[in-house]
């Protein structure tokens, strides 16, 4: 028999039973394994002593009420964009909602997708100054994987949402200069009244982590590719906002449930692997207490119903771009990454590989069936998404350091001439 | 404390395991506040993510608590300077001063050499010597019981060699 390696040496110092009989036979008739026992054994005690620690008391029921309040305190304020994004893809497969699907769509992509970085860790962004439209199959994002396992994601500034009384609260409150459709530009059927919405910065920042990302492949049974050198431990730091939304007739609830904060009676749950961080400073934040107005974030619990989506006839929304920093890897490693994960969809990589400029295009998912085209307002180019028909449409562009985007039950010319009369 | 029950399931894992995650936590920070954080972390992710009955439950907990504790000593060097005030006996204090200064500059230096460990060198040291067996380390590792022992032997070698480069 060949001597016994390492590993069967060393662990027979911690578990000397579950040394085979041959082992021990080998190990009793050889004066080298055993002089290289000896020397594995005082290794170990070595090691022992250096990791010697008195074994930390702790009060588990005490620990376990206060992580009830952390998943309570989370699941009340903390925006879940990418659960409303999923699932307003998921179940637009049912032709009766594509409509809301599609006119929640811009919005998500401009406040939803920036604002949780899921977006930008496709893809670079530091200024997003234009918009493509990358077509996704619904169905095909069953299969993404969740960001959740390659990195830990931790928001260290959590946006809050705020009903203001006016724009110059709003402006007040952001330092943004809100902008206001020309009444003459509305079309007569846009009704009821108008009110502003604030989105309080946000900070999130994402650590790649070969290691989790292999510890999930292990679990999962998966072949991961390689994370190269600079991308793993390399951080992402996304800040966004702040933001206003103005909104015209339906109710800021729906927008509030577009954007993933939750209101009324239904809120966005997480799914399972939602995008979460495991660093320290996720768990203990709260909701800025807000004095202009209620706050709209809701608390009750519950299934997040897409068919349910009641957007209002227009919403007008600025947000300060955001700016995606990242502590070494490249956009192009980052890419390369993300879209050769298992589940990622092919048709989709392909279109995200084919832009241009990853660090200042924002890549939009459509729905398949939707349109969307460039557009010229502002004098900048934007993006264009929607039907023909008028049951929903959105319009995106940047402008200025701001990105805007106008939403709403209207035609493509309706919604443009919106657009352009904002002043 | 009772009106937002999480999943039974989850509370009882909850209940059996939160010692042992903290244990491993603290066995890379040397700080049981830190630890308890990490464990918070720990647990509130896989609540969010996971089936407290999987298969797989107890080795992703474990795992998850010595790469977070890692990420953590490895991501905020500056916490380098207080790591060990949360680890040590209070009575051990009053009783000997001196000792309690030499025991912090081990805990330093070992700490700092987790920093240093390739991950898994640093995981199985973490996993090992919070008492875990051979086979719960090698679930959460994803390796066979059989390279545990390899593994450990040579984590406990590149620990020995780390901390004697970096004592003066």
């Amino acid at each position: 028999m060949r001597h016994l390696n390492d590993g069967t040496l060393r662990r027979m110092q911690d578990e000397p039973l579950s040394t085979s009989g041959a082992e021990k036979d080998h190990y009793a008739s050889c004066a080298t394994c055993r002089e290289r026992a000896m020397a594995i054994a005082t290794e170990a005690e070595r090691a022992a002593m250096l990791m010697a620690l008195p074994e930390p008391e702790v009060e588990t029921q005490a620990a376990l009420n206060r992580l009830r309040r952390a998943a309570a305190s989370q699941q009340a304020f903390r925006p879940s964009p990418w659960t409303s994004l999923k699932a307003l893809f998921v179940s637009s497969s049912n032709r009766s909602v594509r409509p809301a699907a599609a006119l929640a769509l811009v919005l998500t992509a401009m406040v939803a997708l920036v604002v949780t970085g899921v977006a930008d860790n496709f893809v670079k962004v530091f200024e997003p100054q234009q918009f493509q439209a990358v077509q996704v199959r619904p169905e095909s994002l069953r299969g993404l994987p969740d960001l959740s396992q390659f990195g830990d994601m931790t928001f260290s500034s959590t946006p809050t949402f705020t009903t203001v009384a006016d724009a110059a609260a709003a402006q007040g409150k952001t330092g943004l200069n809100v902008l206001a459709p020309e009444g003459s530009a509305l079309p007569s059927r846009v009704g009821g009244g108008r009110s502003y919405v604030v989105m309080s910065p946000m900070q999130a920042t994402f650590t790649f982590s070969a290691a989790k990302a292999q510890a999930w492949a292990t679990a999962h049974g998966k072949s991961l590719p390689a994370m190269s050198p600079g991308l793993d431990g390399s951080t992402l730091t996304v800040d966004a906002g702040p933001a206003v939304i103005l909104v015209y007739g339906g109710s800021t609830d729906a927008i509030n449930r577009a954007v993933g904060v939750g209101g009324g009676s239904k809120r966005a749950v997480p799914p399972p692997g939602e995008p979460s961080g495991t660093g320290p400073a996720s768990t203990t934040d709260a909701p800025a207490p807000t004095t202009d107005g209620p706050p709209v974030s809701g608390n009750t619990a519950g299934a997040y119903d897409p068919t349910s989506l009641q957007l209002p006839d227009l919403a007008v929304v600025e947000m300060k771009s955001p700016r995606v920093n990242s502590s070494g890897a490249s956009v192009q490693q980052i890419e390369d990454y993300l879209i050769s994960l298992p589940g990622f969809p092919q048709d989709l990589a392909a279109q995200i590989r084919a832009i241009g400029d990853p660090t200042t295009t924002l890549p939009v998912p459509v729905p398949t069936g939707q349109q969307s085209h460039q557009v010229d307002v502002q004098g900048v180019h934007g993006l264009f998404v929607g039907d023909s028909t008028g049951l929903g449409s959105g319009m995106i562009w940047s402008k200025g350091g701001v990105l805007y985007a106008t939403v709403g039950t209207l035609t493509e010319s309706e919604l443009a001439g919106v657009a352009r009369s904002l002043h | 404390m009772t009106g937002n029950r999480l999943p039974e399931a989850f509370e009882q894992l909850f209940i059996a395991e939160y010692p042992r995650v903290v244990a491993i936590a603290n066995r890379v920070l040397a700080n049981r506040h830190e630890a308890e954080e990490v464990a918070q972390e720990v647990f509130l992710s896989f609540h969010k993510s996971h089936d407290p009955q999987a298969s797989y439950a107890r080795p992703w907990l474990y795992r998850a608590a010595s790469h977070s504790a890692l990420n953590v000593v490895r991501g905020n060097k500056r916490r380098v300077v207080r790591e060990v005030a949360g680890a040590l006996p209070a009575d051990a204090v009053s009783e000997d001063p001196q000792g309690i200064v030499e025991q912090q500059e081990q805990r330093h230096m070992v700490r700092q050499a987790m920093r240093r460990l390739p991950a898994r060198s640093a995981s199985v040291l973490a996993l090992r010597y919070s008492g875990l067996s051979y086979a719960e380390v090698a679930g959460a590792m994803g390796v066979s019981v059989g390279q545990v022992g390899t593994l450990l032997r040579r984590a406990e070698a590149r620990l020995r060699t780390e901390v004697t480069n970096a004592t003066p």
